[in-house]
């Protein structure tokens, strides 16, 4: 540095410490704001296979149609809390997707060690699914879990 | 071994831009009313802001559609997010 160059002024201890606050209040005002709707997206998605888990369980037989329109309601109310959105906290879309990838992964194995052991098969009773189902959403609601305690 | 005021950041030496920069930095993005309200600024005076720091390459502006309404997103670039960064340690070895 020059020593014509100008020094820049000094900001004093009680300057740099009121930044550093005004620094970590903007930063819980976004993740206040906005884990709390990642956490709703990730109960839905918890709600919908508890309950095609329940509806498999208890009448395996006429779940296809019904399926369906539980899968299509949680798409819609999935796009309802996408609207709301008005800001993503960078740790809560990790979470996200951490518990996204990790219940897709899980569900997989799942499914692969149920048919493999005999768990999932045509004469294996129906609760059979339901069971399965209800280990596999875990992952989402540790999710959940996760998010919501960065709130406080 | 320099005084670290060398390292603070003219541009983030304002308290709005600070403000706002703050609330990018935890954010992968935000909507520019979500800013405008929490940081308690008018429209007229986050754009001016956002303009400077769009022009200095710290924050990037996008706009999109959520159906018929237009909205519009505002995010710290890489850059952006480093010399925040710096800002914020040479603040933490002032105030320590």
């Amino acid at each position: 540095m020059s020593e014509m160059q100008p020094s820049p002024p000094e900001p004093s201890r009680a300057v740099a410490v009121a930044a550093l606050a005004e620094a970590e209040r903007r930063e819980s005002q976004v993740r206040r704001a906005a884990d709390v709707q990642l956490a709703w997206i990730l109960g839905v998605l918890v709600a919908a296979v508890l309950v095609i888990a329940g509806l498999m369980s208890a009448a395996f037989h006429v779940v296809g149609p019904v399926v369906l329109g539980v899968y299509l309601l949680a798409i819609v109310l999935v796009a309802l809390v996408l609207i709301r959105i008005r800001v993503y906290s960078r740790r809560g879309l990790q979470i996200f997707a951490l518990s996204a990838s990790a219940f897709t992964i899980w569900n997989a194995l799942g499914a692969a060690v149920s048919v493999a052991t005999g768990w999932w098969g045509p004469s294996a009773p129906t609760y059979h699914l339901g069971l399965t189902e209800v280990v596999t959403v875990l992952p989402l609601l540790v999710g959940v879990w996760l998010l919501l305690r960065r709130r406080s | 071994m320099s005084h670290p005021r060398h390292e603070l950041d003219d541009l983030l030496g304002h308290p709005v831009r600070f403000s706002v920069v703050a609330m990018l930095a935890a954010a992968e993005r935000a909507e520019f009313a979500f800013v405008r309200d929490n940081v308690e600024v008018s429209d007229s005076v986050l754009s001016k802001q956002m303009s400077a720091l769009e022009q200095a390459g710290y924050v990037k502006v996008s706009k999109g559609f959520v159906g018929r309404r237009p909205r519009t997103w505002l995010s710290l670039t890489g850059d952006g997010r480093r010399r925040f960064a710096r800002h914020l340690n040479a603040l933490r070895e002032i105030a320590s």
